[in-house]
């Protein structure tokens, strides 16, 4: 400037007219006075326990998101992704005056997938946070990976019980960092087991799971409360992921004389099993009883006939204003409405990240933010009275944020598919905290 | 701006050449170390680009491949060590694959750290500070394998661990059920067994499950069976929770494995495309650095072509001021210069500069206008000289035009400078086509060349005086030789100095040839005549041989030697006989092949031979002997006696070819002819000596009879006695004159034939020189000269007539007989194509017999004699009527007779006998032409051959000539 100033005054003639110095020299130290004065404010200096992201003016807030996009749960990741993405387009994808940008991994809704995408989204210097996973199986590796990069994951689907605790207890899985707004599965499995056995009355029953955080999880608080409660697991079976043949855990079925299996199981062991039955002898009035990872219309058509009768707990169909708007922006933005229920966890989890990184970031004045990831762990687990879709959202010390409200249904008419199903209620359940 | 160029002008004026030659180096080296450094200063540019961009990312990709061949490499013992430990065991495998790819792990994990150091130096493109996600994946890919190997490798370990565990409890329950022998029970524990072993083959959950339920089965049947005791049953029970427990225990453990094979697939699928984006953003890099590399050499480049250019405009701009300032009045004094030598001495410098070109100008201008000045006097003066000296000229050149002789001037190097009309037309040149050219090279014959002009250079370098008078020939443009009769004086300059010669030539070539030839005739002549003398005055035969081989070399100018060869047909070679000249003493005694050589060839030709040139004329074939080798150029003629071959008479030079004419070889013919003559006569006496000896003893034995008649009748034989000295004494006489006879018509012969034969020589050149006279210089004569020059021509072609005939008539004695069958039908068909011209003309008509006899006789005098027959019966035709000639004969047993027959003038019969005496016609030449010698000719040709000739008169006017000749050889008879 100084230099600029210089040239707009000096001809090459009066450069050498020794009159004109001691002008400059005043001019010279106003412009410097000037620029001294100009740095009022002083840069921010991180002291975060776990350290700063900072985010330059023409830089953008990265997020990540860790789904389950291919496979026989891509379903529920893909409308987890959707429902993240309508959030922030809702949104302008814009937060703080910066763009929102999104980074994409699939977790294949297995341990090591969810691990791997973890990995990926954790080698990029500044991504923020991580909205996932789809699976609980997925979440126990991924969990410790973005934990230990210091970054958040909320989850809108993970209902593993040891993902945060258990029956008040640290759970097995449990990382720092890690959050759901989908309720705690220790409740289903406890109401689930409540219900059979005081609605259902019944004393025998048969767990069947594939081995993994979330089915074996909700298989061991189902047992737990069920024999608290007087009765008798009969079989505690594991099926794996991929196996075909459902006659051998389902003559174990039949030769414990168990009168329903629960069987919190995806697709499309769900499916098999449930039709295989019919091969089994004395199976004929076993009454299955499955959780929300068969809460699919692909289920409800795969089972048809031979599902009637089936118990089902799973989350509340979101009804409301708000609700529909999504509904209806999701439709436009997407084409089709969601096929879950479980949007509306997406959209919370979405909103609750996005409210955390408002409050705590550090904004400069030339527009970088700066964003300490401890803080905005601190500032999670302090949510409280946060008004999702969902319900209001209040985080505990161990993740869990979302409401506990579900319900038990049963499938009457295979043909009325999951609509038919969620209007078919046998039992509500809702834990106001 | 203007004032200071103006100001820089003036000042640059005023220097000196040299002055301005310092400046402008001055100023071009200082453009040229201006060049030199950009140059280099661009140069430093590219080596620091070119060090910087490329090394980097050729390291770091060589890194990421490194890494990435790493992992794939450990990725392959990994999955090794998965397939080999149920078959070789845990620590087999271990040893072998895991180990071995943990070191190889920590060699990527190297890799790795030395790749983050690159990225985190600040000499890394922002393509790699921006691909930072990438970069700590690939740095972390190898620790999390690490770990994940590990983490792999210990559930494999435990794994094996639970399988044997199950193994063994199984084995257990099977010894305690076995010794029941209870069908049921072993056939349930077998079935569980095998779905056991099924599940760790195929490791699928469904079969443990029915492993499991098979187990809960044979548990059942365990409690019922009576086969077992309590305690048995106890243990079974316990082991089959061990074997459930264990069995879970291994299917956990299986997921959970089957999970770290997951993780490792998702690894590779998530490492590999990072990988290969490095790879390809090294590449992308690599190019990248390579483009700036270029753009920078073409930055450059474009600077040290700007430098260059701005070097060269400068330079440029100095050229051009020295241009100005010095070379152009450079070239404007060159030009002036140019134009002065020229002749344009109006020509002047124009250079307005105080410099030292101006001042050398000013000097030139003032030189050009004295030498105009000068030049112009002397022009007036050389005009006014020329004008005089071409008056004379043109009066001394009609003056040698009108002499009749050559006039010819060359200068000290004998290029011919004047030469007149007469010498012009004596040499058949135009004048242009000699004038400036060297004499001795235009104009005289090779051979005389070199010593003439070494003759001239002596006369011109003063070592000999001229030779006021001289003849010597010279070569027209024809190549005709002429000799010339010179007269020549000296030529010198102003200062004395000899500068060349004056001659005048006058042709006496036709007088020189003439008196050459009289000579030349004359000395032949002479020698022929000499050898006649001798030969009619009987000498030993040696001696006379000797005087002829003597003859020979002085006759013959190019001869060095001579020498006569006799046949010797018994041994079949050739003999020398006598030499004269170049001898050598192995000759004598020699005896050569008469099939090889020089000296056989004349015996296999028996002809005459002039050979120019012993080397370029056919391999005679060598002797080995020096005398017959080295002979340059020589004459052979064979010597033929009766016809038969008995020898060669030769002259020869060794010291050059060419050294014979035509004329020697005639005159060598004719002195063979007289040797002939003179060999044949010595065989003739030796012969009739011998004849004569036989008769003497054959009359002595007679004799001798008649002397013992005579003594028994002596007294009545005396007259006997007498009658028989009588007949002695006649004999002898007949002898002697047989032999003189002989001798007399020998000689008779061969004088005739050595006279016309001698006689043709210097009659060819008399019909000659008429003939050119006639021809030429017919109209140069009166009308009384031209009809005494008709009558030498045809005085001397009659002349020439005369002699062929003589010759012929006497060669006919010469030849030897060579009588062969011969078809007479041959022998008229060609006689008729000689004649095709005079019956064409005469309209004669020709009447042949179909058939023609074989007739036993000389090819040649046979011809001839039907020749002369049917000419004469041409030429002596009847006036008013065209010839008609008949051919027919007749045969009896021994001889054939051939009748000509013509409508001529017929012969009377007192003359019949006469026409065939020589020279006696019945007719004048006027009437009908001819020498006389014809029917004589014929007759003795017929009567050689053995035969008869007789001439009647046809019937109805005309001649009848009937020739009668021998069927056979009437030798044999």
């Amino acid at each position: 400037m100084t230099g600029l100033l210089f040239k707009m005054l000096l001809t090459t003639s009066e450069i050498m007219d020794l009159r004109r110095i001691p002008i400059f020299i005043i001019f010279a130290g106003l412009l410097g006075l000037l620029a001294a004065c100009g740095d009022v404010n002083r840069p921010y200096e991180c002291s975060d326990a776990i350290g700063c992201v900072e985010i330059a003016p023409d830089e953008s807030i990265k997020i990540g998101i860790i789904q389950a996009l291919s496979g026989q749960l891509a379903p529920v990741g893909i409308e987890q992704a959707r429902a993240i993405e309508l959030t922030l387009s809702l949104l302008g994808n814009q937060l703080l005056q910066h763009p929102i940008e999104l980074f994409v991994a699939d977790s294949l809704c297995t341990p090591e997938g969810g691990k791997n995408a973890a990995v990926i989204l954790s080698s990029q210097p500044d991504i923020i946070a991580a909205l996932g996973t789809s699976c609980s199986g997925a979440a126990t590796t991924a969990a410790e990976v973005i934990s230990n990069a210091g970054m958040v994951m909320i989850s809108g689907t993970n209902g593993a019980p040891d993902l945060t605790s258990v029956g008040g207890v640290k759970g097995e899985y449990w990382r720092p960092g890690y959050f759901r707004t989908i309720y705690n599965g220790s409740l289903v499995g406890q109401v689930a087991a409540q219900f059979v056995f005081d609605h259902l009355h019944i004393r025998k029953v048969a767990t069947i799971n594939t081995g993994d955080a979330y089915t074996s999880g909700y298989t061991d608080v189902f047992a737990a409360e069920f024999k608290e409660l007087g009765g008798e697991i009969v079989l505690d079976g594991t099926i794996g992921r991929g196996d075909i043949d459902m006659i051998p855990i389902l003559e174990a079925v039949s030769f414990s004389r168990a009168d329903l299996i629960f069987f919190p199981i995806f697709q499309p062991e769900a499916d098999l099993l449930v039709l295989q039955s019919e091969e089994v002898a004395d199976l004929e009035d076993i009454i299955f009883f499955g959780a929300e990872g068969q809460f699919l219309e692909t289920f409800i058509t795969a089972i048809g006939p031979v599902g009637i009768g089936n118990y089902f707990v799973g989350p509340i169909p979101l009804e409301g204003e708000a609700n529909d708007n999504y509904i209806s922006e999701f439709k436009a933005m997407f084409g089709e409405p969601p096929s879950t229920v479980d949007y509306g966890y997406a959209i919370d989890a979405t909103n609750l990240l996005l409210s955390a990184i408002e409050s705590v970031a550090v904004q400069e004045d030339d527009g970088t933010i700066i964003i300490g990831r401890q803080a905005l762990r601190d500032i999670l687990y302090a949510t409280s009275g946060l008004e999702g879709l969902t319900g209001t959202l209040s985080c505990d010390q161990y993740g869990d944020c979302g409401v506990a409200r579900f319900n038990i249904y049963r499938l009457d008419d295979p043909t009325t598919g999951i609509e038919g199903l969620l209007s078919n209620v046998i039992f509500e359940y809702y834990l106001d905290r | 701006m203007r004032d200071l160029r103006i100001t820089f002008s003036q000042l640059w004026r005023k220097q000196s050449i040299t002055r301005k030659f310092d400046i402008s180096m001055g100023i071009m080296h200082a453009l040229f170390v201006l060049i030199t450094v950009a140059s280099s200063f661009a140069v430093s540019i590219i080596r620091r680009e070119t060090g910087t961009a490329l090394e980097i990312s050729t390291e770091i990709q060589r890194l990421v491949l490194e890494i990435d061949g790493g992992l794939e490499k450990a990725r392959r013992m990994e999955r090794d060590f998965f397939i080999k430990y149920p078959i070789d065991g845990y620590q087999q495998a271990y040893q072998e694959s895991i180990l071995p790819s943990n070191e190889q792990i920590d060699q990527i994990i190297q890799l790795s750290v030395d790749l983050q150091k690159i990225l985190e130096s600040s000499d890394v493109s922002e393509e790699w500070q921006n691909g930072g996600v990438n970069i700590n994946l690939i740095l972390s890919a190898a620790q999390r394998h690490a770990d994940t190997v590990a983490e792999a490798t210990d559930l494999v370990s435990i794994l094996t661990v639970e399988e044997s565990k199950l193994i063994d409890n199984l084995f257990q329950i099977e010894k305690l059920i076995r010794p029941t022998e209870n069908p049921n029970l072993l056939a349930l524990f077998h079935e569980m067994l095998s779905h056991h072993r099924a599940y760790l083959f195929e490791r699928k959950r469904p079969l443990m499950q029915s492993a499991f339920n098979l187990g809960i089965s044979l548990r059942g049947a365990i409690r019922e069976t009576s086969s077992l005791t309590e305690d048995e049953k106890s243990q079974i029970h316990d082991l089959m929770g061990d074997i459930q427990f264990t069995a879970n225990q291994i299917l956990d453990l299986d997921v959970a494995i089957q999970s770290k094979y997951n993780e490792f697939d998702l690894q590779i699928e998530a490492i590999d495309p990072i990988t290969d984006e490095l790879i390809l953003l090294t590449n992308q890099e690599i190019d990248a650095a390579q483009e700036r590399i270029k753009f920078v050499s073409y930055m450059v480049i474009i600077i040290v072509v700007l430098v260059s250019l701005i070097g060269l405009l400068g330079v440029a701009r100095i050229t051009l001021i020295m241009n100005r300032s010095i070379t152009k009045n450079i070239l404007r004094l060159s030009q002036s210069a140019a134009e002065l030598q020229r002749g344009n001495l109006a020509a002047r410098v124009e250079i307005d500069s105080p410099d030292e070109l101006g001042q050398l100008a000013e000097m030139i201008n003032k030189m050009a206008v004295r030498l105009g000045n000068l030049i112009g006097g002397l022009e007036r003066t050389v005009a006014e000289r020329t004008s005089a000296l071409k008056y004379e000229r043109d009066r001394i050149q009609n003056y040698l035009d009108l002499v009749g002789v050559i006039i010819l001037a060359i200068d000290e190097k004998g290029a011919i400078q004047l030469i007149n009309k007469s010498g012009l037309e004596i040499l058949g040149y135009e004048e242009p086509e000699l004038l400036g050219k060297n004499w001795f090279d235009t104009c005289l014959p090779k051979r005389f060349r070199d010593q003439q002009d070494g003759n001239y250079r002596q006369l011109i370098e003063g070592e000999i005086g001229i030779t006021e008078y001289f003849e010597n020939r010279v070569v027209t443009k024809t190549g005709e030789e002429r000799i010339i009769a010179w007269h020549s004086s000296e030529l010198h300059n102003e200062a004395g100095e000899l500068v060349g010669t004056l001659s005048s030539g006058e042709d006496i070539t036709e007088s020189i040839d003439t008196e050459e030839e009289i000579q030349r005739r004359n000395l032949e002549l002479a020698v022929l005549v000499d050898i006649s003398h001798h030969l009619l005055g009987y000498r030993e035969q040696k001696e006379l041989l000797s005087f002829i081989v003597e003859a020979i070399v002085k006759a013959l100018p190019g001869a060095d030697a001579a020498s006569l060869w006799e046949y010797d047909e018994v041994k079949n070679k050739m003999i020398p006989q006598v030499w004269h000249g170049h001898v050598d003493d192995e000759i004598m005694g020699l005896e050569l092949d008469p099939n090889s050589s020089l000296i056989g060839l004349v015996y296999r030709t028996h002809q005459s031979h002039l050979i120019g040139d012993t080397n370029q004329e056919g391999a005679f074939g060598a002797t080995g002997l020096n005398l017959l080798d080295t002979i340059q150029s020589v004459i052979g003629v064979p010597l033929m006696v009766q016809d038969q071959f008995v020898g060669g008479l030769f002259a020869g030079c060794y010291s050059q070819t060419d050294a014979f004419t035509e004329d020697d070889l005639r005159l060598v013919e004719s002195i063979a002819f007289q040797t002939s003559l003179a060999l044949d006569n010595a065989r003739l006496f030796r012969q009739i000596s011998g004849h004569a000896d036989s008769l003497e003893k054959s009359i002595a034995e007679h004799t001798d009879e008649l002397h013992l008649r005579v003594v028994e009748g002596e007294q009545l034989n005396s007259g006997m006695i007498n009658l028989m000295e009588d007949i002695q004494r006649a004999n002898q006489q007949v002898s002697s004159a047989a032999n003189r006879l002989t001798i007399a018509n020998e000689e008779l012969e061969a004088f005739a034939y050595s006279v016309s034969h001698d006689l043709s020589a210097p009659l060819r050149g008399i019909r000659g020189f008429a003939s050119i006279l006639a021809e030429r210089h017919r109209n140069d004569l009166n009308q009384e000269g031209q009809e005494y020059i008709d009558h030498v021509v045809k005085a001397s072609n009659y002349m020439a007539e005369l002699i062929d005939d003589l010759l012929e008539y006497s060669r006919l004695g010469q030849r030897a007989s060579q009588a062969i069958p011969l078809d007479l039908g041959m022998i008229i068909e060609e006689v008729l194509a000689n004649l095709s011209d005079a019956i064409r003309q005469s309209d004669a008509q020709i009447i042949l017999p179909e058939s023609y006899p074989f007739v036993f006789g000389d090819r040649t005098p046979l011809h001839q004699v039907f020749l002369n027959l049917f000419d004469n019966a041409i030429k002596y035709q009847h006036p008013g009527r065209p010839p008609k000639i008949e051919l027919c004969w007749r045969e009896d047993s021994e001889y054939a007779m051939i009748e000509v027959r013509d409508n001529g003038i017929g012969i009377p019969e007192e003359n019949r006998e006469q026409v065939f005496i020589m020279f006696q016609r019945l007719h004048s030449e006027d009437v009908v032409p001819g020498t006389g010698i014809g029917l004589a000719l014929v007759r003795k040709a017929v009567l050689l051959m053995d035969g008869e000739i007789s001439v009647d008169s046809a019937k109805g006017g005309g001649t009848i000539f009937e020739v009668k000749l021998p069927l056979k050889n009437t030798s044999d008879d």
